[in-house]
């Protein structure tokens, strides 16, 4: 290993986690007193300015996603589970945005729930609907179980590679949005940008920074929670995990035909911007994991069975 | 009655806890935010929500601040072992939300499917019918 080889050393070593109290700024000011929260948008930013001393200069970036229950009663109501069930996989489909507001408790699952099988002819047309809500309540009860250890691989990776193998920081060409890649830039930018991503954008994302980068997941995952609205660590890293292969049979990958078939018009899928995701999968399969055994020649339709796990 | 720690994970003025005590506070720690690593706009999701349920709101340090109230606290259930920490070292009572469904002791969660058998048939019903 070089001396400034950033990869773990000692893959039995728990990767660095969130809570890291050495490196927390200066203590901010403790006002016993009560203080009033402004409620206009831009009062209120300057006001998580003063309150959180942590910020950089340069994170300026809010979303269109407003807190609170009044704006996620109007979410609410719109929910359409039938259509749900038929189009969640595709970038452009009719997915909910419920997920910042499930994830701090705005909106209990058992609300979302009831409002769905509430607005269907017949409880089964909720049941796709009902089961994506259903893997938020998996992953908290792993995370009751797990604690800090959410951080910490599974199982080992099944990509034929050590997990001291991946890097164990997080490039900078991808935190900025700058890969190359013309589509994993346009995600990365919205996740930026917006603070929420379509699921099926947030596996492309993942599995490009597992397996094209060889970067450790849990640097993927601390990004995802530095910007995702609705980001906790039970769904987040558990479903990076996932992709990883190291709380799942095999490694999520996907090649351009893929992106290009649940992608819409704004998203930039052509060939030439994007020639590091082209190929067939078991050419994709022997360039990502030469270590594993070539996959069989399988005939491989872009299939939504490997997409189970929405973020409404 | 006691008083309702309002945490990250229960931002709801309809949450079960709301009704076990008769004042509500939030605790706006810039600290625990940092060691989240949240950006701008993660915090200006909290604080829109914070604002909106209209809960007194005190900054600095959780425990520093709720251990100074000097009442008993209550808190909704959370899975967070940061706020776990904080309720186990307060002695905080604990409150659950809503159910979602009910599972068998013994379930196995090894996979979501397996889960999902034993899940299905409460998380398909309505709360009214629980």
């Amino acid at each position: 290993m070089l001396p400034n080889d950033t990869r773990r050393p000692n893959k039995k070593q728990p990767r660095a986690c969130p809570p890291r109290k050495h490196c927390v700024s200066a203590p901010a000011p403790i006002h016993n007193d009560p203080i009033t929260l402004e409620t206009s948008r831009d009062a209120a930013v300057a006001q998580v300015r003063a309150l959180c001393p942590h910020l950089a200069d340069d994170d300026t970036d809010v979303s269109p996603i407003r807190g609170g229950q009044v704006s996620a009663r109007d979410y609410l109501l719109a929910i359409d589970p039938v259509q749900y069930s038929r189009s969640r996989n595709h970038l452009d489909g009719a997915v909910t945005r419920l997920s910042p507001f499930i994830r701090h408790g705005v909106l209990s699952l058992a609300d979302v729930r009831d409002e769905a099988l509430s607005t269907v002819p017949a409880i089964k047309h909720a049941e796709k609907f009902v089961q994506q809500l259903a893997w938020r309540d998996y992953w908290q009860r792993h995370y009751a179980r797990l604690g800090e250890r959410i951080w910490e691989d599974i199982e080992p990776y099944k990509t034929g590679f050590e997990a001291s193998d991946y890097a164990a920081n997080f490039p900078t060409d991808i935190a900025r949005a700058e890969t190359g890649v013309a589509a994993i830039d346009h995600f990365l930018r919205q996740l930026i940008e917006t603070g929420w991503l379509h699921n099926h954008a947030r596996l492309y994302v993942a599995g490009y920074v597992c397996h094209w980068r060889k970067v450790a997941w849990q640097e993927g995952a601390r990004f995802f929670l530095k910007h995702l609205l609705d980001g906790d660590p039970a769904s987040n890293n558990l479903s990076w995990q996932w992709c990883a292969s190291t709380f799942s049979h095999k490694p999520y990958f996907f090649n351009l035909e893929n992106l290009q078939s649940f992608c819409g018009p704004d998203v930039d899928t052509n060939y030439k911007n994007n020639k590091a995701l082209a190929g067939s999968y078991e050419d994709l399969h022997a360039r990502l994991f030469p270590n594993l055994p070539p996959q069989e020649r399988q005939e491989r339709k872009p299939s939504t069975k490997r997409h189970k796990r929405a973020h409404h | 009655m006691a008083i309702v720690w309002v945490h990250i994970d229960a931002l709801d003025s309809d949450h079960p806890v709301m009704r076990r005590g008769d004042r509500a506070v939030f605790v706006w720690d810039a600290e625990d935010m940092e060691r989240r690593g949240w950006s701008l706009k993660r915090c200006l999701f909290v604080h829109e929500c914070v604002a909106e349920m209209g809960v007194e709101v005190i900054a600095g340090r959780t425990e520093e601040v709720l251990g100074g109230l000097g009442e008993p606290i209550v808190a909704a259930e959370t899975p967070d072992p940061a706020l776990k920490a904080i309720i186990k070292a307060l002695d905080i009572e604990t409150v659950p939300g809503k159910p979602f469904t009910a599972l068998p002791p013994g379930t196995d969660m090894g996979r979501f499917f397996r889960y999902w058998n034993q899940a299905k048939r409460s998380a398909m019903t309505h709360s009214f019918n629980q």
